[in-house]
């Protein structure tokens, strides 16, 4: 198998309704979407809602290169699923935000990129979705006991 | 000695580290250090020619070194290499950890918030 993951985990001191829809405002994507630190905001069109696409146009010299997807699965606040759009490949890729509320003003965030290298191995994967996201909820609660 | 580039060393130290044998044999070098050649062919059951083979594919990443004492070659696992594999799966991590600190910076210190 040589699909690729990628997790980040970070707790934030917000709400998690607020950290939640930081991801479907364009407003706020364009602040935190950065291609480099350092680097413009880039542009950005957000339609943030169930099946909704958003996209980012990241400002790399003369050129925008443009990031897009659709919002897969819109569970507020505790879960988001997108898929992310690379015009680099063809390849799928799909990225997968877990959130827990740790206290009214702090939220722990689980990011998990999954790259599909086609669409055969995507349906492969698809029966591993369930455990690979059971299993991160599980660790975020025991983390959190 | 020709340099590598940075890719060039990534390919050849994620190649020779794809075959279990052989990350079997740099987990016993790690573990017990300097090896003679002839010890580990008898560890593994393997001929002399065979692990002499994966041990030339290690060398040749950068994985092992060989001394030659007297008629003796003497192996030993060198994981500086694997600085290139740790910044290539750091900077792929690292697009995520900077776009939470981002979000985080936004969330917390921003004031300019529409709520």
């Amino acid at each position: 198998m040589t699909d690729l993951m990628v997790n980040v985990s970070r707790e934030i001191n917000a709400p998690i309704e607020k950290v939640f829809d930081a991801w479907l405002d364009a407003k706020t994507l364009s602040r935190f979407m950065l291609p480099m630190p350092g680097m413009p905001e880039p542009r950005t069109e957000c339609d943030g809602k169930q099946g909704g696409r958003f996209s980012i146009f990241m400002k790399v010299g003369d050129d925008e290169i443009p990031h897009s997807g659709t919002f897969l699965e819109v569970d507020r606040p505790n879960k988001l699923v997108f898929s992310w759009e690379s015009p680099f490949s063809t390849d799928g890729s799909t990225v997968t935000l877990l959130l827990n509320s740790i206290s009214e003003n702090r939220t722990k965030i689980d990011l998990t990129h999954i790259k599909f290298p086609d669409e055969e191995s995507r349906s492969n994967h698809e029966g591993g979705w369930g455990c690979i996201l059971e299993k991160l909820d599980e660790i975020s609660t025991t983390a959190l006991a | 000695m020709v340099e590598k580039s940075e890719n060039e060393q990534l390919t050849d130290v994620l190649k020779a580290t794809s075959d279990p044998t052989r990350r079997a044999l740099l987990t016993q070098l790690v573990q017990q250090g300097p090896t003679k050649v002839t010890d580990l062919a008898g560890y593994y059951e393997m001929s002399l020619n065979a692990i002499s083979k994966h041990i030339k594919v290690l060398e040749s990443a950068g994985l092992v070194t060989r001394k030659t004492i007297g008629r003796t070659h003497w192996i030993e696992a060198n994981l500086t290499v694997l600085t290139e594999v740790e910044n290539w799966f750091r900077q792929l991590k690292s697009i995520w950890e900077l776009r939470m600190d981002q979000l985080e910076n936004l969330l917390t210190k921003g004031d300019d918030n529409d709520d």
